[in-house]
């Protein structure tokens, strides 16, 4: 017995996503709350997936208290005692989480004896979850809660949790760590896996897979944030609500919104509140109903593309999935809101080279590395592809210009990078739409903060007037501006 | 660049021909269990080296170099409704549809050409009526699918059955005789390449080819760069039916091939084979011509096995299996994507 619970040595650097230097080495001791440091979401998710076996070519040597182990599948690493709750929701919306839990072996078959295990299990840990309502009406940190009474059903001995941040407000990590604690008194371990600092210096031991390549704040450049008089409203929404043909609530419910120039509005949620609506509604991608003002133009009833020639881009996050299409190459991406234009055009036939000219030459007024071949676009890293869509949409010189979830798995040069990038539209008296789940992003760039909660706005903040903590009650719907709700401690 | 370009060719060709190796090692395993059964079942008791024998002289060989009997404008000729509607399936799929009617528009091509040419006319406007024929067939699918969402999976599939039962019973009743149009000789496989590199073309070059692959991205995307995805869906698929409905005229008009277009021939036909071929070549226009040769060229040597130990159905059951490992392989590497709202 060598006194670990994990030891995970990989040589090969095919293994491990992008790092061309040597391999990674893990060692984890029972009972400990351990933390891995990585460089991005990309890394985290590729070390998640490697532990839980949903990688198969994995060249390296695996030991479990000290056993070796081959981890092939996710059914080899439930044997194994390992389980996770992933930075991706994992839940099917239409089960209720009493369904889910029964899906563990552990569980009595029958449904009363299997409530009855799961709000044991619910009671033990202090977790207050809704076992019968369809996981689509679930809050994000209900579906949190419940994917890790889920994985804890399961009899497990290694607890996974891939990026927690991501989906929880401050208060809900603070909450969580005591729950991490009793767990690991049972003798059993626990894994954060994370590119986040201060999620990393929770834990009782850590291993740093960044590669010194420096995450401290030292390192990075500086925010170009400047002292600047927001300027007049460029963007107003009144009573935006959009209802989706199958679902019970309100996707987005009666939003009301101002941008103004020279500002950043930082619009913060949680996964599943409604921001991917939102930017879809602000563009044109989407029918709602309520009102929108351009500089006091009405635009409400304008398709996407007008409204980009109105002035409102739309610069979705390397997440989104459609930023960029992947299989077209870089020039044709750059020209995509132009490509019918006769600039791009003639007579049906595109014109490759006056693509290419233009791509080169909008990406270098930019300030981004013009990639130079012909390749598709998807052979790009996430930073690469997000500065790309930036460049296209800045290039149109919008007076708002909406920047969904930018920053998304980037790492904090990466997203430094982007933000100097906002901050550039807003520094030259345009206004930027933040929609972002990152807590600290809205904090550090924006100029004003707009809570979003399950589709509706639950209050505006002047980001140096509030605290993390406060946001995060009002992420959670733990409170609302213009009600006074007493502060449940339980929930 | 130019090292990715080449890297992810030979990919492509090390796929395609893994596929067509493996499927031909499973099908001899197959001929030869088959051709075991028949051997016992007459009563004599045969071992396993005769049946390997059997499987082989009577099946595999013939299987594969049958084709070459009749030599090389045979097999371009043939080839040509195998690429045609090869190329079919690749353009719907680089729009990120799923053309399954191919068997379909393919019999009203057909029957739209042996109509032209009962009427009288010459050979080119056969060939324009099998397109807008197959034009037809493919657009209905298509505006279900821009207008009601309706899966063109199956609408495709379904609508295979009611054209091939409407052009059996259009045929068979009115009589037509074959043949009435000159044999047009080398002409057909020229169509084909043409028809093969004008696809590549359009997907590269023009506007509406670009429009294509960007909603075969995702239709976010499409409607993001201001595109109208029902439009492009309804073009795509009349193309689609255009190009299957050419390749039915083809093989109906040469003087190659003289059958009537009976129902058991049009599904087991061109309607696997293209699937199976632009599914080898990855999608790619350029790649279905080598492939609907090779495809073309092992349906010819299926016909060439032994009648009496292997039924034709067995060289068709082999084609399948490669179309069953070509999509299989295509999709491998495709499993994990980025996380993310739904495409």
């Amino acid at each position: 017995m060598s006194g670990y619970a994990l030891e995970l040595d990989l040589g090969s650097a095919a293994a491990w996503m992008g790092r061309a230097e040597g391999g990674v080495s893990l060692r984890v001791k029972r009972g400990e709350i351990h933390a891995v440091l990585t460089n991005s979401a990309d890394e985290t998710a590729a070390l998640t997936e490697i532990l839980t076996g949903q990688r198969r070519h994995v060249q390296g040597e695996f030991r479990v208290d000290g056993n070796e182990a081959k981890i092939r599948s996710p059914r080899d690493a439930l044997m194994l005692g390992i389980g996770a709750v992933y930075r991706q929701d994992g839940l099917a919306d239409a089960l209720t989480l009493l369904d889910h839990y029964r899906l563990a072996p552990g569980v009595p078959r029958g449904k009363k004896q299997a409530r009855a295990t799961a709000e044991a299990a619910a009671e033990k840990y202090g977790l207050k979850v809704e076992w019968t309502i369809p996981a689509a009406e679930l809050s994000a940190v209900e579906r949190f809660r419940g994917e890790l009474l889920c994985a804890l059903a399961e009899d497990i001995d290694i607890l996974i949790l891939e990026e927690p941040a991501d989906r929880l407000p401050p208060l809900e990590m603070e909450k969580l760590l005591p729950l991490l604690r009793r767990f690991t008194e049972e003798n059993k371990t626990v894994l954060l896996i994370t590119r986040r600092m201060e999620t990393a210096k929770t834990a009782s031991a850590c291993t740093d897979l960044t590669g010194s390549r420096g995450t401290d704040e030292g390192a990075l450049p500086p925010l170009e944030k400047r002292k600047i008089a927001a300027g007049s409203v460029a963007l107003e929404a009144r009573h935006l609500t959009l209802e989706k043909w199958g679902r019970e609530e309100p996707i987005l419910r009666a939003v009301s919104l101002e941008a103004r120039a020279g500002e950043v509005t930082a619009v913060l949620g949680l996964p599943g509140s409604g921001l991917e609506a939102l930017a879809a509604v602000l563009a044109g991608l989407e029918k709602a109903s309520g009102r929108l003002r351009l500089n006091g133009k009405e635009i409400t009833t304008m398709t996407a593309k007008e409204r980009l020639r109105a002035g409102i881009a739309l610069a979705p996050g390397p997440d989104m999935g459609y930023g960029l299409a992947g299989k077209a190459t870089l020039p044709e991406n750059m020209a995509l809101h132009h490509y019918r234009s006769a600039a791009f055009q003639e007579s049906g036939f595109l014109k490759k080279g006056e693509m290419r000219a233009y791509a080169d030459q909008a990406l270098e007024r930019q300030g981004t590395d013009p990639k130079g071949d012909a390749s598709a676009a998807g052979n790009s890293t996430r930073a690469e592809k997000q500065r790309f869509v930036l460049a296209r949409e800045t290039e149109e010189n919008p007076e708002v210009l909406i920047a969904l979830k930018p920053t998304e798995g980037l790492n904090r040069a990466e997203a430094r990078d982007i933000h100097n990038r906002l901050l550039t539209v807003r520094n030259n008296r345009r206004s930027v739409l933040l929609l972002t789940e990152d807590l600290r992003e809205a904090m550090t760039v924006g100029d004003r903060i707009l809570v979003l909660c399950q589709g509706a706005v639950t209050g505006e903040f002047e980001p140096s007037w509030t605290t993390e903590r406060e946001l995060g009650l009002y992420m959670a719907g733990d409170r609302q501006q213009g009600r006074e709700e007493p502060f449940d401690e339980e929930e | 660049m130019r090292k990715n370009k080449v890297r992810s060719f030979l990919g492509a060709l090390l796929r395609a021909v893994f596929c067509l190796a493996l499927a031909l090692l499973i099908g001899l395993i197959g001929l030869t269990a088959i051709a075991f059964y028949q051997l016992q079942s007459g009563g004599n008791s045969a071992g396993l080296a005769d049946a390997v024998n059997l499987a082989m002289e009577g099946g595999f060989l013939p299987l594969c170099l049958g084709g070459f009997e009749a030599g090389w404008s045979a097999e371009l000729t043939a080839a040509a409704p195998v690429i045609l509607t090869a190329l079919a399936a690749a353009l719907a799929w680089q729009a990120g549809l799923y053309n399954l009617g191919l068997a379909g528009q393919y019999a009203l091509g057909a029957a739209a050409a042996i109509e032209g040419a009962a009427w009288g006319l010459p050979w080119f406007a056969c060939l324009l009526l099998a397109a807008a024929a197959g034009a037809a067939g493919g657009v209905i699918p298509g505006l279900l699918k821009a207008r009601f969402q309706a899966h063109e999976a199956l609408t495709t599939v379904l609508m295979n059955w009611i054209c091939l039962y409407g052009v059996q019973a259009l045929l068979q009743g009115l009589n037509r005789g074959m043949g009435l149009l000159p044999d047009l000789g080398i002409l057909i496989p020229v169509i084909a390449a043409g028809a093969a590199l004008l696809c590549w073309g359009l997907l590269r070059y023009t506007v509406p080819g670009f429009e294509i692959r960007v909603l075969g991205d995702s239709e976010t995307m499409a409607r993001y760069a201001g595109m109208r995805p029902g439009k492009i869906m309804v073009f795509v698929m009349a193309l689609s039916g255009v190009l299957a409905g050419i390749g039915g005229a083809l093989a109906f008009i040469s003087g190659e091939l003289r059958a009537v277009p009976n129902l058991n021939l049009a599904l087991t036909g061109p309607g696997l084979h293209g699937l199976a071929a632009a599914v080898l070549a990855g999608g790619n226009p350029l790649g279905a011509v080598p492939t609907g040769l090779v495809i073309s060229h092992l349906a010819r040597g299926a016909a060439q096995m032994n009648a009496a130990v292997f039924p034709q159905e067995c060289g068709e059951w082999i084609l399948a299996l490669t179309l069953l490992l070509g999509s299989l392989l295509l999709f491998w590497g495709k499993g994990k994507r980025e996380g993310g709202m739904k495409k």
